[in-house]
């Protein structure tokens, strides 16, 4: 069955919230998540581990960061790691899943 | 290095087998209850002894006492019992963290079990290695455990694993940057880790610690860690007399789980925020057996050696010895040796000294005994009462000492002596003295 932004956008806002034990409302579309929710590196190990069991597909180590660009600096990194960026990486990995399947 | 500064305890917070608080503690101490319960949150039928003294919380309402609620995903249990003493540590003692040198305060943490042998975490891997069956042969794979791990398990994981995560946990919640210790020497862990606190303090290295030890083994693999070294009572039918520290009939300890903070300062320091000190720390010292590994020499020279350097290091006399807070496990080694060496230190004075063993109520905590047995001194000092050593019945001609069977004791109390012996030849005593005299 297809996601829908909506119902995919809050299933990863709810793996946020869990993670980051923070108040939902701090997350907003546009939150970098190291910048502006405090994630640190063991945060987003967290995230991809329950990204890949929520979603039912695996996040090779690294991806998630090249998947924002290409050899993207710290500062690029923190910027562009944001809710939104995020959100269409778990959607185009579950694309690719349905046309696998 | 000048080493004549005073030291004080001006906080303390516990988790005991009675629960959160060191008011809980307190109540059921001096009331001589016991602990025991029979285990229930894992199948012990195939185990020779299904009884502990366990942390009546179930994992959700510990976790939710633990203040910064991010780190929990961090946690093993025996962390969870650390920071939640240290909260109550840190209230208790009024210490406003922001307020000191950061560089100045310091941790000192005990610590034992890994948190990998955590409940959830042991069957989650007896799952995955249930689950390690290669398809094509249908015999057990090896190799398939560690991929069905790298698969299931929680990337975090391995930090609940870390001994060094109370200590960096407490010192994050408190912003103590200053000098920073784990210590992990078996049974001794908890009075060591305040012990060497309570010297950074003296030779002036730090103005503040936080310090104190936790830990947790009632679970598969604590459990079954002690059956095969035969050091646990197997008395499962009246599990909650079966510990009879110092009594003919003693057959082994029982598992317990918990821990205790305090925070120790400078008495100038504690003065200095106008802080009222529980207890001063007058004495502590550290000896190893370099004997046997679990055997303790039958002439009992390191528990001698180290009750005797942490006297002089007291500048106190046997005779001014009020109390002592026994190791007083309940295996019938310890509890002959341990009084032995008392009769070696305090010679004629030792059958006039009244001993307890708390391990008679609330098991033996392992590496956090040390510090929740602090708590219990502490304790005694500030309501000149002596903690009882429950269900001793029967005399033994080896164990000849007071006791204080069954019924706690009022007495006016000075000086108080904590003893801590342990696997790995390890020996450490405190000295501490009532403040309010």
């Amino acid at each position: 069955m297809k996601q829908t932004d909506d119902v995919l956008y809050s299933r990863l806002k709810k793996i946020i919230e869990e993670a980051l034990m923070i108040n939902p409302a701090r997350i907003e579309a546009e939150s970098r998540l190291i910048t502006d929710l405090n994630a640190e590196s063991i945060d987003l190990l967290d995230i991809r581990f329950r990204i890949e069991q929520e979603f039912g597909f695996k996040i090779a180590d690294g991806e998630l960061v090249k998947q924002l660009g290409e050899n993207l600096n710290k500062q690029e990194i923190e910027e562009k790691l944001t809710v939104t960026s995020l959100a269409a990486y778990v959607k185009k990995r579950l694309e690719e899943k349905e046309v696998m399947s | 290095m000048k080493n004549d500064r005073p030291v004080v305890i001006t906080g303390m917070g516990a988790v005991s087998p009675f629960g959160v608080g060191i008011d809980k503690f307190k109540e059921n101490l001096f009331a001589g209850k016991s602990a025991a319960q029979m285990i229930t949150a894992f199948d012990v039928l195939e185990l020779p002894t299904r009884f502990a003294a366990s942390v009546p919380l179930q994992e959700k309402e510990l976790d939710s006492i633990v203040e910064n609620q991010k780190s929990l995903k961090t946690m093993s249990r025996a962390i969870k019992f650390a920071v939640i003493a240290a909260q109550e540590a840190v209230n208790a003692s009024g210490l406003q963290p922001n307020k000191i040198d950061p560089y100045r305060f310091g941790i000192s943490i005990g610590t034992g079990g890994l948190g990998l042998w955590d409940l959830d975490y042991s069957k989650q891997l007896s799952r995955i290695i249930y689950d390690s069956i290669d398809d094509k042969s249908g015999e057990f794979s090896f190799g398939k455990v560690w991929k069905n791990v790298l698969e299931r398990v929680h990337p975090l994981t391995p930090l609940k694993a870390l001994p060094n995560m109370a200590a960096a946990n407490i010192a994050i919640n408190y912003n103590a940057r200053g000098h920073c210790q784990t210590i992990t020497t078996a049974c001794t862990s908890g009075t060591q880790a305040v012990g060497e606190a309570y010297r950074l303090i003296k030779y002036g290295i730090t103005d503040a610690m936080i310090t104190g030890a936790s830990d947790s083994m009632v679970n598969p693999n604590g459990l079954v860690a002690f059956s095969t070294l035969g050091v646990m009572s197997r008395n499962n039918n009246e599990y909650s007399n079966a510990i009879r520290p110092f009594d003919k009939r003693r057959d082994g300890f029982m598992i317990g789980e918990g821990g205790a903070m305090f925070v120790l300062e400078g008495l100038d320091h504690c003065l200095e925020r106008g802080a009222e000190p529980l207890a001063e720390v007058i004495g502590y010292a550290s000896v190893n057996d370099a004997f046997r590994l679990t055997d303790e020499p039958p002439e009992a020279w390191g528990s001698i050696k180290a009750m005797k350097l942490a006297l002089e290091d007291a500048s106190t006399n046997p005779e001014q010895v009020d109390y002592i807070n026994a190791h007083g496990t309940g295996t019938v080694m310890n509890d002959k040796t341990e009084t032995l060496a008392i009769k070696s230190v305090f010679d004629k004075f030792a059958h006039e000294i009244p001993i307890s063993s708390t391990k008679s109520m609330i098991g033996h905590l392992v590496a956090a005994a040390g510090a929740v047995e602090l708590t219990a001194c502490v304790l005694s000092l500030s309501h000149q009462e002596i903690p009882p050593t429950i269900n001793y019945e029967e005399y033994d001609p080896e164990c000849d000492l007071d006791y204080v069977p069954n019924i706690s004791r009022e007495k006016k109390l000075e000086v108080v002596l904590s003893n801590s012996f342990g696997f790995g030849g390890q020996n450490a005593c405190l000295v501490i003295r009532n403040v309010k005299a």
